[in-house]
């Protein structure tokens, strides 16, 4: 289609970038100069103005669960993380000592590889993160032993999911645990306490039990927080971590 | 990149996007929150990081109504089961105000899950370059889909005024 002047008429998308104001000053000036494009202008400014009103009605509702900036960490731990170079070339030298070797030789090296096994899963388990913090404690199965220093301890939660169930114990270490649910996440020390590696897999309710000696334990997920003081601790507490990061407190 | 500065500015938009596009605050919510999370493992690909949270989310969410749309449950009916938006004090003002959000659900439900993306998206304030490259499609085609998608929308609700 053309106008009496012979310039072709605006499409939709010329129209529409008219509407937005990012239509270029030869499609600007067509769609004023021409009436049949400025009629059709008219009619989709109208569409837009109604629709963007009708739009307007739908804003989010109170009490929606707001995002919050999580925090990943830098280094990866668990399959996939980096393996040391030695023990890249010492898992060289045995396949190709079992490849060539005598019996005695291949059954020497069958021994080696079952107990170097361990100590290959213990650094890629995440060890270097526990052996750096928290001196003198150990893991009890999936749970993870820490000894606090007396005052506050940390946790942090990195995505606002799941339950968290905070108490006491008379025993002497703080238990860190998933009760339900969270197999695939990771239980790390801090120089403050303990951090939920939870960014992969469903919801999943975690316990942490402290010693008498924790007065407060304050919980983080991204910038919101809330600290619990030792009678609350004792009394027991059940925390919705996605109410924990709709509200800040404490 | 300055993560948390992008996720000041872009968080309650990214929301009411996913909010308008799903109609349900959970998914809505959940998408966003997904979308941010591989803003920090991944970091955007392009160089505009609005638009790419926003088209990671829009995939999050499209995946989604993949599985619900498998299990039966599709994303059009949802408008008249969800609430959308806060009810207002007054009864008969929040009869009509979810009436109102009721039709507009139905009607964006109409639309195609192409039309109702690249519209809600220009809502937003996204060129029709970004939108293209976001829905998939060129940005010429983009603007006849938006084009198309508005007056349907537009007549939608003439005719629902005009009944009885």
């Amino acid at each position: 289609m053309m106008d009496p002047r012979g310039a072709p008429h605006l499409d939709d998308a010329g129209l529409l970038a008219v509407v937005d104001g990012d239509a270029p000053p030869a499609g600007r000036t067509h769609a004023e100069e021409c009436a049949v494009c400025a009629g059709r202008l008219r009619r989709l400014t109208a569409d837009a103005r109604a629709v963007s009103a009708l739009l307007a009605e739908v804003q989010l509702p109170t009490g929606f669960r707001t995002p919050v900036l999580p925090e990943v960490p830098a280094r990866r731990t668990g399959f996939g993380a980096p393996v040391p170079a030695q023990l890249r070339v010492a898992a060289g030298v045995l396949v190709l000592l079992f490849a060539f070797g005598a019996p005695p030789v291949r059954a020497w090296v069958v021994e080696q590889a079952e107990r170097w096994a361990g100590e290959v899963a213990g650094l890629l388990g995440g060890g270097g993160d526990r052996a750096a913090t928290a001196a003198g404690s150990a893991d009890e199965g999936s749970a993870l032993l820490l000894t606090p220093a007396p005052g506050t301890l940390e946790v942090v939660v990195e995505r606002p999911d799941g339950i968290l169930r905070l108490g006491t114990t008379d025993a002497p270490q703080a238990r860190v645990e998933a009760v339900a649910g969270g197999r695939a996440d990771e239980l790390v020390r801090t120089p403050g306490g303990v951090r939920i590696r939870n960014l992969a897999g469903p919801p999943a309710e975690y316990r942490v039990l402290v010693p008498l000696e924790v007065t407060s334990v304050r919980v983080r997920v991204g910038d919101r927080a809330r600290s619990f003081t030792a009678q609350e601790l004792r009394a027991g507490v059940r925390l919705d971590l996605r109410e924990l990061a709709l509200r800040a407190a404490g | 990149m300055d993560v948390t500065r992008i996720f000041e500015e872009t968080h309650e938009g990214l929301c009411r996007y996913l909010y308008r596009l799903t109609g349900d605050a959970d998914l809505a919510a959940d998408a966003a929150q997904e979308a941010f999370v591989r803003l920090i493992q991944k970091g955007p690909r392009a160089e505009e990081p609005r638009a790419w949270l926003y088209t990671v989310a829009t995939n999050v969410v499209r995946d989604h109504g993949r599985a619900r749309t498998r299990r039966g449950l599709l994303l059009l009916r949802a408008g008249d089961r969800v609430p959308l938006g806060d009810p207002p004090a007054d009864p008969s003002d929040r009869m009509e105000a979810a009436e109102t959000r009721a039709r507009v659900r139905r009607a964006l439900g109409e639309l195609s899950e192409k039309e109702r993306t690249a519209l809600l998206l220009r809502e937003e304030g996204f060129s029709q370059k970004e939108i293209a490259r976001a829905v998939g499609t060129t940005t010429k085609s983009v603007g006849t889909l938006i084009a198309r998608s508005l007056r349907k929308l537009a007549s939608r609700f003439e005719h629902e005024w005009e009944e009885p």
